[in-house]
């Protein structure tokens, strides 16, 4: 048994560097605390993408999901909301628009994206995303789909 | 094959790159504004023709357009001939009109070939689904043009609205079409006496 490390079971345990706890290879693995946040993050990772293998990656399905809630929105509103980068959500929107999918139009200098209702399969879509929108975590469809439609005077402070 | 494309007329055009497409063993219908162009005899103009196929691959295309100097942009659907007023693009497939498939086409024969088009009726409903959906008054005024001009399916068209659960729309359609019929009856007679 680790000599230094209390928690580790492992017969074989030398311990992390330096004999340091923190860096005993197997402390984490064998901690019930670490198998439950490990679990916890998988189901946020599926239930989050939870149609990945369709739509091909997280982005793309966040993108659809968020052009279902807020009816329209451009590149960087995206990224902001979910903290993506601005290349992967540009190239996403643009394979969208090939595809008929989504179309987009200049309003000034901003090109504003929507869900093309002519789409032939655009209500199958729409109820496709509807499900992944009501299978969601409670905590996260309030943190990402429940746009504020409500005026904001400006100058008023937050 | 040597083609004089400034000298053909919309249809011309569009019947070559579709005989063509045929004869390399693509199925294409020319759907969009292009049809517009051809019903109305060119009153409204459209600068691309929309040919929807029903499965390819567009490198493909690629090959059997470029023998008739047509290039794609890269990454897009466009194709460009320089020589040519019009660029050919490929909307996703299915061929449909809103919610619904297009099943029967027509042929046009013209002197470049053979050319499949959708029909004056869908060709009408075509337009009003982007109005209908985007609110695009272009695209009535285009629908408005197709229904002087040609014989459509008004009953058809009603039918179809309602499936896409605009006819309320469809009636704005039906009224600005029934004026302009309207007008143009009471300069005919005038014109008479």
């Amino acid at each position: 048994m680790c000599a230094k490390i209390k928690r580790c079971c492992r017969q074989d345990c030398v311990g992390g560097q330096g004999g340091r706890r923190a860096l005993c290879p197997h402390y984490y693995s064998n901690s019930k605390l670490y198998n439950l946040l490990i679990e916890l993050i998988l189901f946020l990772w599926y239930k989050l993408a939870m149609l990945e293998p369709i739509f091909g990656n997280r982005t793309k399905e966040r993108i659809l999901l968020y052009l279902l809630v807020y009816e329209e929105g451009y590149a960087p509103e995206i990224c902001r909301l979910f903290g993506f980068s601005l290349r992967p959500v540009q190239l996403q929107l643009q394979n969208l628009e090939k595809g008929q999918v989504i179309v987009s139009w200049l309003k000034g200098r901003t090109r504003l994206y929507r869900l093309n209702s002519r789409y032939y399969f655009a209500s199958e879509l729409t109820a496709l995303l509807q499900k992944i929108l009501g299978a969601l975590p409670e905590s996260e469809r309030l943190k990402y789909f429940t746009p504020r439609m409500r005026p904001r005077r400006a100058g008023k402070p937050l | 094959m040597k083609i004089a494309w400034k000298k053909l007329s919309v249809a011309e055009i569009a019947a070559a790159i579709c005989s063509h497409l045929a004869s390399r063993g693509f199925n294409a219908v020319l759907t969009g504004g292009a049809c517009v162009s051809i019903y109305s005899n060119n009153v409204y103009e459209s600068s691309d023709l929309d040919f929807v196929m029903p499965e390819y691959a567009l490198d493909e295309v690629d090959a059997a357009l470029s023998e008739i100097g047509f290039q794609r942009k890269k990454h897009w659907r466009h194709y460009v001939n320089p020589e040519c007023p019009y660029y050919v693009e490929f909307p996703t497939p299915p061929l449909a009109v809103g919610s619904e498939l297009i099943k029967q086409t027509d042929t046009m024969k013209t002197g470049q070939g053979i050319l499949k088009i959708i029909s004056p009726t869908d060709s009408v409903k075509d337009r009003l689904a982007a109005f209908y959906h985007w609110r695009d008054k272009q695209s009535l005024e285009q629908a408005i043009l197709v229904a002087e001009m040609q014989k459509v399916d008004f009953n058809e068209i009603k039918r179809w609205s309602e499936v896409e659960m605009s006819l309320d729309k469809y009636k704005i359609f039906r009224s600005e079409y029934k004026k302009r019929t309207r007008k143009k009856t009471v300069r005919h007679n005038a014109k008479a006496l």
